[in-house]
């Protein structure tokens, strides 16, 4: 077959492509709003650009008539700073149980009957109860945790000046136990206001940020790739099995024997593969665009953009889609298997999504993972496209991504030729 | 039986298969190494002016052993330490001022406005900053309070006439008789049972963010697993492979199929987990790893009736694949559509882990899902007769 039959086999496998979009158009229109309609979401009511967030704490028990725990808590929640970070809500503990279960709050802490009368009896029988849910782990119980082990540290080294204070006064003078008592409530106090004014202790100076990506800019972009890395799946029983009815490589002999040689093969089917990678990423793009442009984000990255910079920023994302639709490609080649392919494609998306910082941002793994993030396909693509969405092209992602995309659709090929022996 | 290992033998002759349950316990063992590693939440340089720099050495080493969310980087000078700020290499700068132990005494001593302690660097100000900076004086509180406590104890001997001499080391001494070992406050899991004596675990979580997810990203890939055997199986069904046979067999051919993709990844798991150190003990697993099986293959059943298309299903598995994540504590434990989070099962399998309440919840769920599955059975029999089984 002459090289007019070569690109009639491209043009058939785009056209393949093309017939398949409007179902799988569908389902893409549907997926996108939803990580659109999430993102949006996620924006509003949990994080700000600048990564406030209120962590909800139950407290459970009688605080009104505990005097310092009462002005703890109101130096917490009113005079500092936290007040930003912590919020406390007095209630019943069934109704904390279910505000835990719900993911209303992050965690409440139980305050025993009696527990300042143990505390300045120096009994450990009282102590107070954080309530947490630990199969919830995330990011908000990690900090509530924190949080308490911080506020455990204060409540430790007080008792410790408190007992020590009395202990000393007891043996060393007449004084009676409420005189006793009346001193620690003296030292409380002191304490307590050293607590509330805390941040005075620190010189803060706010340098500003200079031209890096904001929280959520970086999760736009770790959500884009990470569509890019699961979108194959829908591609999958396309490719996957398609041609095995009449034996494993039987379609592939016959198209070779037809002059269509394993090279022209791949790239045909690549590029009707590619087809319809391109027009999904094109139609959740223009979904974007219309949600960005509706609700008007107030996010930096996306309020420097205008219109043309949308264009723009989809063509910068060829490289991303030309690389991850090729090692797709070639997942399917060597898997030849519809559920191997498939599950294949979503472990990628995975673990290779978790190690490139597209579920975390990379700087919260270790240095060594760090490094090795920027030289994964991931981790790469999220580079690229944050610096894209800063207006500025990050040539060494491009090169890596280009590269990348070569050597699979040539690992392709290769797997071809040996299937049909040639 | 016959059906199950013929299933089993088709994925398993395959070699992909077999590398993918590999990198699963692989996946665990990276997570359990880099969980050892230094990293954190924050990057904070640390460094001193004068003698502030053996403060904030000391800082720095506590921080190094002790901090989960915060990673320390040391720093000769206050300049090298801003310029990793301003490089954005580093979150915060943390330079501790010329005579760090004179100002922290002088703030014993004062009930007004305090003197800084320590200067700090940051790019912006969020809820990891406020984080770091409460972490930070709590390290600082332990000297502050035996500042505080050293002022308190000369003030009230010179007050009540105590007799003798009075030297530091003694007031040391006394200050250390107690020595708490934070039983103030005690961790307890929701659902546990309160004994009143305290008998909670220790005051912090054994949680690790990086090992944290471990759990739900298996479980997430045992269920995709059986969403894609559901693929398989319509595949089969709509190249009229099972034409041939009784209804009722059907079913069990169905089951043999999302069995023999679930069971194999989630005998996997369970190893997985072990290695991972996100392991809560043999029986609890085994238990809850049943209850998951069985929600699983209750919910990939119902999904794969109310679709009943071989493309669609697969166009389908992403958008589950972001349920599985999102609306599952793999990650984060969202407030948002709540609802949507009750249709999963390994919502109530990564929530039970830890409390037995939504393993009841989960029953209900089987039970409510069975019937919706027969339910749907029955209605595609009497209606969708010749398009479906």
């Amino acid at each position: 077959m002459n090289g007019r039959g070569r690109w009639k086999y491209a043009l058939l496998q785009m056209k393949r492509g093309v017939k398949v979009m409007p179902r799988i158009l569908g389902m893409t229109l549907v997926l996108g709003l939803l990580i659109s309609l999430f993102g949006w979401q996620m924006i509003k009511s949990r994080m700000s650009d600048e990564g406030n967030s209120r962590v909800k704490i139950g407290v459970v028990g009688d605080v009104e008539s505990q005097l310092y725990l009462r002005m703890g808590l109101y130096y917490l929640q009113n005079l500092d700073e936290s007040q930003f970070s912590m919020e406390f809500i007095q209630m019943t503990e069934e109704e904390a149980q279910e505000a835990l279960m719900g993911a209303k709050l992050q965690a409440y802490v139980v305050i025993p009957d009696g527990f300042e009368e143990a505390v300045g009896s120096y009994a450990d029988d009282k102590p107070l109860r954080y309530v947490a849910t630990e199969g919830a782990v995330g990011i908000g119980s990690v900090l509530s945790g924190e949080i308490a082990d911080a506020v455990s540290t204060l409540l430790s080294e007080s008792q410790n000046s408190i007992y020590g204070m009395q202990t000393y006064l007891r043996e060393r003078t007449d004084l009676s136990e409420y005189e006793l008592a009346l001193l620690g409530d003296e030292m409380i106090v002191r304490y307590a206001q050293m607590a509330a004014a805390r941040e005075e202790l620190f010189e803060i100076e706010l340098i500003g940020k200079k031209d890096e990506l904001s929280i959520i800019g970086y999760f736009i972009a770790a959500a884009i790739v990470l569509f890019l890395m699961m979108w194959g799946v829908c591609a999958c029983p396309l490719y996957a099995e398609a041609k095995n009815s009449a034996g494993a490589g039987a379609l592939e002999s016959l198209l070779t024997a037809r002059g269509i040689r394993p090279i022209w093969q791949v790239l045909g089917e690549t590029a009707g593969y590619l087809t319809v990678t391109f027009l999904s990423v094109l139609l959740v793009w223009v979904v974007l665009f219309a949600v960005v442009r509706v609700a008007g984000f107030d996010l930096r990255e996306l309020g420097m953009w205008n219109d043309l910079d949308f264009l723009k920023i989809f063509l910068a994302m060829i490289p991303m889609m030309l690389m991850f639709a090729s090692l797709q490609f070639l997942i399917i080649e060597a898997s030849g298997q519809l559920f191997g392919s498939m599950l294949a494609i979503l472990l990628g998306t995975v673990l290779l999504g978790y190690l490139g910082g597209c579920f975390y941002p990379i700087s919260y793994f270790p240095v060594f993972m760090q490094n090795i993030a920027p030289w994964m396909p991931s981790g790469a693509a999220r580079e690229y496209f944050g610096e894209c969405m800063l207006g500025r092209f990050d040539v060494r992602g491009f090169v890596y991504m280009m590269a990348v995309f070569m050597l699979a659709t040539l690992v392709s090929i290769l797997l071809r030729r040996k299937k049909v022996g040639a | 039986m016959i059906w199950f290992w013929m299933m089993v033998k088709r994925l398993f002759k395959k070699p992909v298969f077999w590398v993918i349950l590999l990198l699963i316990p692989a996946f665990s063992l990276l997570m359990r190494w880099m969980s050892g590693l230094d990293r954190g939440w924050l990057v904070v340089a640390v460094t001193g002016e004068g003698d502030g720099k053996a403060y904030a050495e000391e800082i720095a080493e506590e921080f190094s052993s002790s901090a989960k969310t915060v990673r320390i980087i040391r720093c000769a000078n206050a300049e090298e330490a801003v310029r990793l700020v301003e490089n954005v290499e580093a979150d915060a700068a943390w330079i501790f001022l010329d005579g760090t132990a004179e100002r922290i005494a002088e703030n014993a001593d004062r009930t007004d406005a305090k003197v800084p302690v320590v200067r700090i660097v940051e790019r912006v100000d969020n809820v990891f900053m406020k984080l770091s900076r409460e972490k930070l004086f709590a390290a600082l509180y332990g000297d502050l309070s035996y500042a505080d406590y050293l002022n308190f104890m000369l003030e009230k001997v010179e007050e009540f006439g105590v007799e003798g001499e009075v030297s530091e080391e003694e007031l040391q001494a006394y200050h250390s008789l107690n020595a708490s070992d934070g039983s103030i406050l005690v961790l307890s899991m929701i659902g546990e049972k309160e004994d009143g004596q305290g008998s909670g675990r220790s005051v912090m979580p054994n949680t690790d963010y990086l090992l944290a997810p471990t759990r739900g990203l298996l479980t997430s890939l045992v269920m995709l697993a059986g969403l894609i055997a559901a693929i398989l199986y319509q595949r089969d069904e709509e190249a009229g492979a099972h034409t041939w046979l009784p209804r009722r067999k059907k079913v069990w051919v169905q089951l043999s199929c999302y069995l023999s993709a679930m069971l194999p990844m989630l005998l996997l798991l369970l190893p997985s987990l072990y290695v991972g150190r996100v392991w809560t003990g043999l029986g609890h697993e085994a238990a809850c790893a049943l209850f998951l099986l069985v929600a699983g293959v209750v919910f990939v059943d119902v999904v794969r009736l109310i679709v009943k298309d071989e493309k669609r299903l697969s166009v389908l598995l992403p958008m589950l694949f972001l349920g599985l994540i999102f609306f599952c504590p793999v990650f984060l434990n969202m407030k948002m559509f709540r609802p949507l989070h009750y249709l999963f099962p390994p919502f109530y399998y990564l929530h039970g882990i830890f409390n037995r309440i939504y393993l009841m919840r989960g029953l209900i769920y089987i039970a409510v899902m069975t019937v919706a599955d027969v339910l749907l059975r029955v209605v595609r029999a009497r209606w969708g007769r010749g398009l479906s089984e």
